[in-house]
């Protein structure tokens, strides 16, 4: 597949006197499968429309393979934005298409649109006997079918999915998962996959961006990630001085005890106590300790 | 071919499809009364089915066009690419409008007598092309830019078109000859306007796709 | 293969660690191929990158070695390799806490022999 890099530069994007991006850097390396994540209104579906060229932005730049992205034929071909379907969108244009007709533009723009995939999910996913139902007029999680059915047939080198598995029931987020690791296997193509929901998220994300306050905050294996942190856990003296020297996130106390997120080297980490060391985190808790900005909870 | 002309044209084969069996509908039914030696309904208004024509072609492209340009973008389509696939469906669509309004018109005059044909079969034959031309070119203004000050213009472009029509409507129910002497006097005044206008939108609009297509 | 993957911590380090217990429990014997990075992957439901992380740690390690177009094989000696590194971790992973426990209960020295030489009566049984 591709080898090429696409690349944002001190990104700036504004709504009115919002501002939504505040020079954001980000580089997406060919190959991978990027989870994105963010807390609501970090900017997420701004940053991917920006790095698709779908939306403006104030400042800044975006390149693939060094070749700015906007109205660039050949950057264009090979990225394809899956957006969130949502039946809070404006009714009328394209949700008032038919899921036949949806897919057909999408045959006509995506180059490397693969027909035959894009008619087994289909039917995999229970969609056939909804061809000619309009996109407005499905339900939630069929709607989200439709838009990894999108994203997984456009065979483009660089794919962005906005909350693919929003309205998906557990069983439905097991195969998208599945199928998403299956035709990363086939094709190894570049996913970035920006959603809310993270557990069972456990191992598919190679890489992991964090979006926080318009700027990224990590960008890094999600494995490197995760052995950076630990909840330390006992009484509150012992507690504290174990965290000496280590970057403590959160705390909590209830009555002596004390609870406390750190961030440090796996070195400094396995030095820890064992009978304080409550163990790793998983991604969603140390998403929440990083952009959770810190909270001291305190039970009296 | 370019994309989204094949996307639009999907659409707008449709979309005309629709209008050519509307007036295809109501010049049988012209055609029947006719026949049975009756003016109705059909034949009555056989001659305005340019006005059909002109409602369809102020309302339809606006409300289409619109929408698939900005869902082409949602599927990774340039602007460039969108403006010109676009232009080209909209040229198009208004010369078969103008071919299914001068069609109409030479059925009128031929199954109709004289007295019944009214002037604006003739009037709004060419209205269509020029108005089809005009709102899509706004609209695609107001996707690619997405600036709120089009709105005058476009208010503006569809006043001046939907005035006419009014005054036309009103005259064919109310009895079309002293309203019509002074609409096919105005008529000359009301087509360079129309023509003035188009023109200048076009390039307007031609510039500012071309400064946003070239930025960043 | 124990299928079931936590979500805490590290993946490929579970990789590498259960590919161990394979090898300790005899699932996998010297020379044995041991599943593939494609294999591991679809089996658990993770990204092929992060199985092979987890494969190539013990690659390091010298517990499992690559043959060229067939696929990965537990090194000779990694049986024995694995269960000294284990058994060194064993002090610090288990014998302190359960001292520092029996300590903070109260339990002597003497009761806590007691009890380990009971536990190694009942296993044995």
């Amino acid at each position: 597949m591709s080898e090429e890099t696409l690349k944002a530069t001190r990104l700036c994007k504004s709504y009115g006197k919002k501002d939504v991006l505040r020079g954001l850097d980000l580089e997406l390396l060919p190959g991978c499968i990027y989870g994105l994540i963010g807390r609501n209104g970090a900017g997420k579906t701004t940053l991917l429309s920006i790095l698709t060229a779908q939306n403006t932005w104030d400042e800044g730049n975006v390149t693939l393979g060094g070749e700015p992205v906007w109205e660039n034929r050949h950057a264009l071909d090979q990225l394809c934005f899956a957006r969130e379907l949502s039946p809070a969108l404006k009714t009328g244009g394209a949700n008032a298409l038919r899921v036949k007709d949806y897919l057909r533009a999408a045959a006509i723009y995506y180059p490397n649109w693969d027909e035959p995939y894009a008619e087994r999910l289909l039917k995999e996913f229970g969609l056939d006997q909804e061809r000619k139902t309009r996109v407005d007029k499905l339900s939630k999680g069929m709607m989200s079918m439709v838009t990894i059915t999108l994203a997984l047939a456009s065979r483009a080198p660089f794919t962005f999915l906005d909350e693919p598995v929003a309205g998906l029931d557990v069983v439905a987020r097991e195969r998208f998962y599945q199928l998403l690791l299956e035709d990363y296997g086939e094709t190894g193509r570049t996913f970035v996959v920006s959603t809310h929901i993270l557990d069972e998220t456990n191992g598919v994300f190679e890489r992991v961006v964090i979006l926080d306050e318009g700027k990224v905050l990590e960008n890094t294996p999600t494995d490197s990630l995760l052995e950076q942190f630990r909840l330390v856990d006992g009484p509150a003296e012992a507690v504290e001085a174990a965290c000496t020297g280590l970057k403590v996130l959160s705390r909590e106390t209830l009555g002596r005890r004390l609870s406390c997120v750190v961030r440090g080297t796996p070195e400094q980490l396995a030095a820890l106590p064992a009978e304080l060391d409550a163990g790793a985190l998983n991604l969603q808790k140390v998403f929440v300790a990083l952009c959770g900005h810190g909270e001291v909870l305190n039970h009296e | 071919m370019n994309k989204t002309l094949r996307y639009f044209s999907l659409w707008y084969l449709q979309a005309v499809g629709v209008i050519a069996a509307a007036c295809a509908g109501f010049a049988v039914g012209a055609l029947l009364e006719i026949r049975n030696s009756s003016a109705g309904l059909f034949s009555t208004y056989l001659a305005s089915a340019p006005f059909m024509v002109l409602l369809l072609s102020l309302i339809m492209p606006y409300t289409l066009s619109r929408s698939y340009a900005e869902e082409a973008l949602c599927f990774g389509a340039a602007r460039r690419e969108i403006f010109r696939g676009l232009e080209t469906a909209t040229l198009l669509y208004a010369l078969v409008m103008l071919a299914v309004c001068m069609a109409g018109d030479r059925l009128a005059h031929q199954i109709l007598p004289p007295e019944e044909l009214n002037f604006s079969s003739q009037f709004t034959a060419s209205l269509p092309l020029l108005f089809a031309l005009l709102l899509f070119l706004c609209q695609l203004g107001l996707l690619l830019g997405r600036t709120r000050h089009l709105w005058y213009l476009v208010a503006a472009v569809i006043a001046v078109p939907l005035a006419a029509l009014a005054f036309l409507i009103g005259a064919l129910f109310l009895g079309y000859e002293e309203p019509s002497l002074a609409l096919v006097q105005a008529r000359p005044v009301l087509v360079a306007a129309s023509l003035l206008l188009a023109a200048g939108t076009a390039v307007w609009f031609r510039s500012k796709v071309a400064r946003m297509v070239v930025r960043r | 293969m124990n299928e079931t993957l936590s979500d805490q911590g590290a993946i490929y380090l579970q990789i590498a660690h259960m590919i161990e217990d394979d090898i300790l429990r005899g699932i996998y014997r010297e020379e044995e191929q041991v599943p593939s990075t494609n294999e591991l992957a679809r089996a658990l439901r993770i990204n092929p990158a992060t199985a092979a992380k987890g494969i190539n740690l013990l690659v390091e390690q010298g517990i499992l070695y690559k043959r060229r177009g067939i696929g990965m094989f537990v090194a000779p000696g990694a049986g024995q390799a694995v269960r000294a590194s284990r058994q060194a971790a064993f002090y610090k992973r288990f014998v302190c806490p359960m001292v520092k426990e029996a300590a903070g209960l109260g339990l002597t020295v003497q009761q806590l022999n007691e009890m380990v030489a009971r536990a190694a009566e009942e296993v044995k049984q």
